[in-house]
């Protein structure tokens, strides 16, 4: 009992620190979305009457949906790759994931505006190779928004994976073959069971990433991919719709943690960022 | 940073392009630093907000230099950007630190009618220093831009109108467009045959159908440095855009984008005073000084601002005319923005545009 | 369960560039046979029973299973049942599940699924436990239904990879009889790898000892602790005493050496000596007993007490003598008095209760 009293007294600057530096701020945010321009629910009317915010809504539901599907895909082949690869390949692949998180996020939406662009590096080898007549409209679409995030999300659709896969038992995959189970069945029955945990964090965490992104459909979608993080930082430092802009992403907020409780019914969310 | 750029917050970038930006952002701190100490004597310390960059040592010469020597007072540059968010912020908590900031009409249409910022003072403030219709009651013209049309020779081999815009037969290819309605509008309905003197009221609902229906052709900037690198890269045949990118592509691809004023829409950038401003009426002091034609020059030498005021036509050297936005010969060709419209119907106006943007 | 099979190796080795995990390795498991490989870590059991199992690829020999070569074959074409060292059940399966993997993967009909799960839960009495998960099972309840899962599609034969050492021990002692009792129950041949050897004593019908990847000794634990062929043998199994000498003179059954001092008298089976030549001879401490002086046993050596300990049934006695400190466990109940140290005494043994062995 005492323990426990002195426990929550050890806790509790962090606590408050918390509550001051996140809670409060978020509060106020709260606050402004049912005062501002007038006391009441009118912003949160607009989720419903709202054409235009319907559909900067689904478009980034959308564009986040195909971007987490793509980068789970992708991120896995990697995590599993890496988990069965020896150590010193591993440490450079490694790196290799690693890596593009040290560079700004603007750096490598340019990068891909010089890859993609239509007298890019991608429709150029295209056309030289006389694959295509016309350059692709790999750019300045959703295609080019999607291609983008993925690339900045793999990183963290990879750590989760690569850190669940590799906690699964070598003794378990080779308990599986020597009970009849060919390679594959030893994969969807067994492998992919196991690193299920790893796949819901990854998605989680890069979806929850990829709703508030900004830069890269920015830069990427031409102008016209405007997704929600955008719409919202217009209504705060132009519009001055901040009754809006807070309504939104109040809205984001309670999408996130609804997402959150959902699965914290599914699995177990310490096994996922590692707390356990 | 990547977002819906203001004129002022783009052309306190173009210089730092060039040269290393890093000094410009160095003294801006260092001069911010110092702004707390001074304040007790009289007359009162007045800290101009502008978004950093060249704009910093450029303001500082033309506009810093010849107020402190001519009134004794102390004027520190702050850039760390007056965006309309920051303003409100900063009236709503009741603490006010700038006193004059780098705006627009974006400026007086959001914050204007919201109760946000000072009315011009001006008994102390001249209205004949600015061109006719550019001194309002949130604001005063500062300097002159204008959105003008840019073409790459390469697809589109003589001068195009306006109307040529919305051609795709004649001239294929995408076109560019600012991701905000401030003179998109404009240039929109100019090209649909309204005469440029009779603009206003803007026919809102007619704009925005001719601009709808070539979307699917169309890029949107949000950053002048983007503007610059789609025509420059070949991603667009037409773009409209800022005088000052123009002015640069132009000089950079050694004139295979080109650009001209007909049809452009001149556009003032404009001092504003939030409510509350700390050096109370020393801020209307210190706006006339900036008034003065020298200074004006100086900085359309260093950044390619048109001066505000008139009467420093004559001073403009000759090789910097015809890319002054302001010049008499430029100004004849171009359309006038109405800021009195802009004050009422910008708001809405605007997000109508953005939300054609994103259906 | 399914006709029983004959398992044999044939100079099965597996090489790691040039270190030799498992040498040339030839032996023959009967059917129905209860095979302990027991060694020390580093030994090759592991990797033997990896190789037979599937997970290894030997580097050379072959591996017959009813005289068939299957040394090419993957694990899950051997039909081999394995249970592993931690049992290496699916922690995302009940326990029922579990069972049921083998013969789901087999695409078994789901009725005859049931049937047979229900059948092995009740062969390990587990029936009540099959909607568990198998972090909520007990050490003893996870092992049994590795067992059932290892059993449950009838293979050939079951591989046990020292499923006890996460026990305790005297859970362990429990589990050594369960599983003995189990053998016989079906009647499958079980190869098992321990480096216990009171287990692989206790447990097995047959004995397989390695070391450094070599065959050194296969026979009953019997034959094993009473005629190891080696020093390494007789010194892993049990403890003992060795005197190192030189033949003196021969007869029919046995020799007469030399070791210091004193003459030794050895009889036994195995291959006679030639007058001169070293020899090794072990001697269990258990087979030493104190005598009195003048004694008309055929061996005779007096000592001195050097330290002792005191194991309930048994004293230990470490003893001084001519030839070396010996190590001899007396029953309590043949020693009238607690030792004291420093006392003498005399200790005499049978001929026939020492063994030469091959020095290795």
């Amino acid at each position: 009992m005492n323990d426990r009293r002195s426990a929550w007294l050890l806790i509790a600057p962090a606590l408050l620190l918390v509550g001051v530096v996140y809670f409060l701020p978020l509060a106020r945010v709260l606050a402004i979305s049912v005062m501002e321009p007038e006391p009441g629910l009118g912003n949160y009317a607009l989720l419903f009457t709202s054409a235009p915010i319907q559909r900067v809504l689904l478009t980034t539901l959308r564009i986040c949906v195909f971007t987490t599907s793509i980068t789970l895909v992708l991120a896995y082949v990697v995590a599993y790759v890496l988990t069965h690869a020896r150590p010193t390949a591993q440490r450079l692949m490694m790196l290799g994931v690693l890596l593009p998180l040290w560079m700004s996020v603007l750096v490598r939406a340019f990068a891909w505006v010089t890859l993609l662009r239509r007298q890019g590096l991608v429709n150029n080898a295209l056309i030289g190779m006389g694959a295509i007549d016309e350059p692709l409209a790999l750019m300045w679409n959703e295609i080019g928004v999607t291609i983008g995030m993925v690339h900045y999300m793999l990183p963290l659709g990879i750590l989760p994976l690569w850190a669940a896969m590799r906690d699964i038992d070598g003794r378990v995959l080779a308990a599986s073959r020597g009970l009849g189970a060919s390679a594959t069945q030893t994969f969807v029955r067994v492998f992919l069971p196991l690193s299920l945990p790893g796949v819901i964090g990854a998605g989680l965490l890069v979806f929850i990433f990829s709703l508030g992104f900004f830069i890269t459909p920015a830069i990427l979608g031409g102008g016209k991919t405007i997704m929600v993080a955008e719409y919202i930082n217009v209504q705060i430092h132009e519009s001055l719709r901040w009754g809006v802009g807070t309504m939104i992403a109040s809205t984001l907020v309670a999408t996130i943690f609804a997402l959150m409780f959902a699965l914290s019914r599914l699995v177990d969310l310490r096994t996922l960022f590692g707390a356990k | 940073m990547i977002k819906l750029q203001t004129f002022a917050e783009d052309f306190a970038e173009i210089r730092a392009l060039g040269r290393r930006g890093v000094l410009g952002g160095a003294a801006a701190l260092g001069l911010a630093g110092a702004s707390g100490a001074a304040r007790a004597q009289a007359p009162k310390e007045v800290v101009l907000c502008n978004f950093g960059g060249d704009a910093v040592k450029a303001m500082t010469e033309a506009f810093v230099v010849p107020y402190e020597k001519k009134t004794g007072g102390k004027m520190v540059i702050d850039g760390s950007g007056p965006s309309n968010g920051k303003i409100k912020t900063m009236v709503m908590a009741k603490n006010v630190t700038w006193d004059v900031a780098d705006s627009g009409l974006g400026g007086t249409g959001e914050l204007g009618p919201a109760g946000l910022l000072e009315e011009i003072d001006y008994s102390v403030v001249d209205k004949n220093k600015v061109l006719s219709g550019f001194a309002y009651k949130y604001g005063v013209c500062n300097y002159m831009f204008s959105t003008v049309m840019a073409w790459d020779t390469a697809k589109v081999k003589e001068k195009p109108t306006l109307a040529d815009f919305f051609d795709f037969k004649k001239y294929p290819g995408k076109r560019l467009m600012r991701k905000d309605s401030q003179a998109m509008y404009e240039l929109a309905l100019m090209a649909d045959g309204v005469p440029k003197d009779q603009l206003y009221p803007l026919d809102v609902p007619r704009a925005l159908k001719k601009i709808a229906a070539i979307k699917k052709d169309l890029l949107f900037w949000g950053t002048g440095a983007e503007s610059q690198s789609m025509l420059r890269d070949g991603e667009v045949v037409m773009g409209w855009l800022w005088n000052t990118r123009a002015t640069l592509l132009q000089r950079d691809t050694k004139g295979k984008v080109t650009f001209s004023f007909d049809g452009g829409l001149l556009q003032p950038g404009l001092w504003v005073v939030p409510k509350g401003n700390p050096a109370g009426k020393q801020v209307w002091v210190a706006i006339a000084s900036m008034q003065e034609p020298e200074g004006q020059v100086k900085l359309l030498a260093a950044l390619g601002n048109g001066p505000a005021n008139p009467a420093a036509a004559p001073l403009v050297p000759a090789e910097l005319k015809p890319l002054d936005p302001a010049s008499p010969d430029n100004v004849k060709v171009q359309a006038k923005i109405d800021g009195e419209w802009y004050e009422k119907n910008y708001a809405r106006t605007r997000q109508e545009f953005l939300d054609m943007i994103a259906s | 369960m399914a006709g029983l099979q004959e398992l044999s190796l044939d100079g099965l080795s597996k090489h790691y560039g040039t270190v030799a995990a498992l040498d040339g390795v030839s032996l023959s498991i009967a059917r129905g046979e209860f095979l302990t490989l027991l060694g020390p870590s580093g030994s090759g059991k592991t990797t033997m029973l990896m190789a037979i199992a599937g997970f290894v690829t030997p580097t050379g020999g072959r591996i017959l299973l009813n005289g068939q070569p299957i040394q090419h074959l993957p694990p899950d074409k051997r039909n081999f049942g394995m249970v592993f060292q931690g049992y290496a059940l699916f922690p995302h399966l009940t326990v029922a599940r579990n069972i049921a993997f083998p013969l789901e993967v087999r695409g078994m009909p789901k009725s005859e699924i049931d049937r047979k799960v229900g059948d092995a839960l009740g062969l390990v009495q587990l029936g009540a436990l099959a909607d568990r998960l198998p972090r909520q099972l007990s050490g003893g309840q996870q092992q049994r239904v590795a067992l059932a899962r290892a059993l449950v599609f009838s293979p050939h034969l079951l591989l046990l990879d020292e499923p006890l050492s996460a026990l305790d021990r005297k859970l362990r002692a429990d589990m050594q009889i369960e599983l003995k009792a189990f053998h016989r129950k079906v009647g499958l041949t079980f190869v098992y790898v321990t480096h216990d050897q009171d287990e692989a004593l206790s447990m097995s019908d047959r004995v397989a000892i390695l070391r450094d990847g070599r065959l050194l000794q296969l026979g009953t634990p019997s034959e094993l602790y009473e005629r190891p062929a080696t020093r390494f043998v007789a010194e892993f199994l049990g403890r003992s005493n060795f005197l190192a000498g030189k033949v003196e003179q021969t007869s029919a059954d046995g020799f007469v050496f030399r070791c210091g001092s004193e003459l030794f008298v050895q009889l036994g089976p195995e291959r006679k000596p030639d007058v001169g030549t070293a020899v090794l001879v072990a001697l269990r401490p258990e087979r030493i007993r104190p005598v009195e002086p003048g004694s008309q046993l055929v061996n005779i050596l007096d000592g001195t007490i050097a330290e002792f300990s005191y194991l309930g049934t048994a004293f230990h006695l470490l003893v001084d003598t001519a030839v070396g400190r010996l190590a001899v466990t007396v029953p309590t109940w043949r020693h009238g008095a607690p030792p004291v140290i420093g006392s003498k005494i005399t200790l005499g043994w049978d001929a026939d209760a020492s063994i030469r062995v091959e020095q290795d």
